[in-house]
């Protein structure tokens, strides 16, 4: 078999980089078929000159830069998916976090399936298809991969948005995910991306942007621990109502017995035990309605808030949700176009029991009657009292200072009763 | 001549297959093998039989390594563990391709290819 001279070697090579093939792979590979496919002919005894001629009418013919794009499309077939899956993702994933979090914050149902699809998608799928994406580019640009970054970078970024998402939903196990992900990014993220970035001049907008990302989110990921803390306040108020209920209870259980003993003593006037038969209906009366509208307030919030309410009308706030909804404590007390409110029926009826009081009871409980049931609000002219306590007002807010009143009623009946027998 | 929308689809097959018999071949080792298979009658150009090289390399069902002869760098392939079996599943898949074919356009072809 002929060999072809370096000399001639050089020739088919210069060839070939004049047809544009900038592919190295695909160049020697090409350059060997030229030469073999020479040497062949040269063995059936053509000049190695006439050989190339002849090649070189075909080169014109065949476009090598052609074939060499569609070699390059056909290796590049994943990566050119993957790219484009990495783009919809983009998409889709923060979109649906978005739709999650309106959900959310106006309590509409299926909030949660938005909130979990979208960071599953995130961190399970788009960060890694990120990192691999970002490490085929880098080596395309034929440099080094900086292997570590990309590995630290994608696995913090799944713990953090695993521990937003458990923090969002209320699982378990949130606290100790977001911490671990402070961690991961303080002491092995940031230091890793700051080294990459000395070394790396060329890219060092990109990882200082990249860095004060990743500042930012931790900023989000300590505000995540504040809204603990908002959580613990609407628990305290939880605690400040059940509190409320309870005592009310059970001073209007003492009423109660108190005027059981005084209706079977026949030295007192029958008089004055009918006042205090009355004072005790008109209380009880009053403190029903309450009643009403606190179970109302709690109906029209959500209505998985009928497992809180018992059969005889009493609640067990253990059981409420959305304590922090306004809507359902503004419709109830204000109304709104098709229904009217309780509230100035309330205001009404408050107004009257006020009187019946204070015409009972002596000049020094009528002081005290006067504070405990005065309806007025800190700036009487600008805002009555009806707006001040319940506009604006998050249900279990609503629910203090309704409870509250029903303790008030309870006690005033108490003194009245005491004064009178 | 066997014309070149025919030879497309079954590019792979063919190069498969040789590798399957061959341990290791280089691109022009191929086409001259194939022209001398079909005494001339199929000529695979190289604009058709790189790309696809490449396309089953990236696939991971053949593998390269490069050898120096002289100013020149050949490029040997060799099939993989799964272009082994991937071989054999396409070779199957042709024959009953044309089996089927057969059927359909109501010819009697002479096989000859198990």
């Amino acid at each position: 078999m002929a060999d072809l001279t370096d000399r001639e070697i050089e020739i088919l090579n210069r060839e070939i980089d004049k047809q544009g093939l900038t592919y190295t792979q695909l160049q020697n590979e090409l350059l060997d078929h030229l030469c073999c496919d020479i040497e062949t002919k040269m063995d059936e005894g053509v000049e190695f000159l006439k050989a190339f001629e002849e090649l070189r009418s075909r080169l014109e013919n065949r476009r090598i830069q052609e074939i060499q794009e569609e070699t390059l499309l056909l290796i590049n077939q994943k990566y050119r998916m993957m790219k484009k899956f990495m783009y919809i993702l983009g998409t889709i994933a923060p979109s649906l976090l978005i739709i999650g979090a309106i959900f959310k914050l106006q309590h509409w149902p299926g909030a949660s399936v938005f909130i979990v699809l979208g960071s599953f998608l995130l961190g399970a799928v788009y960060l890694p298809v990120f990192a691999m994406v970002s490490m085929r580019d880098t080596r395309k640009k034929e440099k080094r991969v900086n292997k570590p970054l990309y590995v630290v970078g994608v696995i913090t970024g799944f713990i953090f948005i695993t521990g937003v998402l458990f923090k969002i939903m209320h699982w378990p196990g949130a606290g100790v995910a977001l911490l671990f992900s402070v961690l991961l990014t303080v002491a092995v993220f940031i230091p890793i991306l700051v080294i990459h970035a000395l070394k790396d001049k060329e890219n060092q907008v990109q990882s200082f942007s990249i860095l004060i990302f990743v500042l930012a989110f931790m900023a989000v990921n300590i505000m995540v621990f504040a809204l603990k803390a908002s959580k613990n306040v609407l628990h305290s108020m939880v605690i400040s109502a059940k509190e409320n209920m309870m005592t009310s209870q059970m001073v209007e259980s003492a009423n109660t017995l108190f005027l059981e003993i005084a209706n079977q003593n026949d030295q007192l006037s029958p008089d004055r035990l009918d006042q205090a038969n009355f004072i005790h209906e008109k209380t009880a009366a009053l403190d029903n309605y309450l009643q009403e509208i606190m179970v109302d307030i709690l109906l029209a919030t959500h209505e998985d808030n009928h497992m809180a309410i018992a059969e005889d009308g009493s609640i067990d706030l253990s059981k409420t949700n959305y304590l922090d909804v306004h809507r359902s404590t503004e419709l109830v007390i204000f109304g709104n176009e098709v229904t009217s409110g309780k509230g100035e029926a309330l205001l009404k009826s408050l107004d009257t029991h006020r009187e019946l009081l204070l015409a009972q009871a002596g000049p020094e409980l009528d002081v005290i009657i006067s504070e405990m049931l005065d309806l007025s609000s800190e700036h009487p002219e600008e805002i009555p009292w009806l707006v001040e306590t319940f506009r604006q007002t998050p249900m279990i807010a609503a629910i203090i200072s309704l409870s509250n009143l029903q303790f008030k009623l309870q006690f005033l009946e108490g003194e009245v009763l005491k004064e009178l027998l | 001549m066997i014309s070149k929308d025919l030879l497309k689809g079954t590019l792979k097959t063919i190069v498969l297959k040789l590798l399957e018999e061959n341990d290791r071949m280089y691109g022009y080792e191929i086409t001259r093998e194939v022209e001398r298979l079909t005494e001339g009658k199929v000529q695979l150009s190289w604009g058709a039989l790189y790309p696809a090289l490449h396309k089953l390399e990236s696939d991971h069902l053949i593998t390269s390594e490069e050898e120096s002869i002289g100013k020149r760098v050949r490029k040997y392939y060799r099939l993989t563990e799964s272009g082994t079996s991937a071989a054999k599943e396409k070779v199957r898949e042709f024959i009953d391709f044309v089996t089927i074919m057969g059927r359909v356009l109501d010819t009697n072809p002479n096989l000859n290819l198990a």
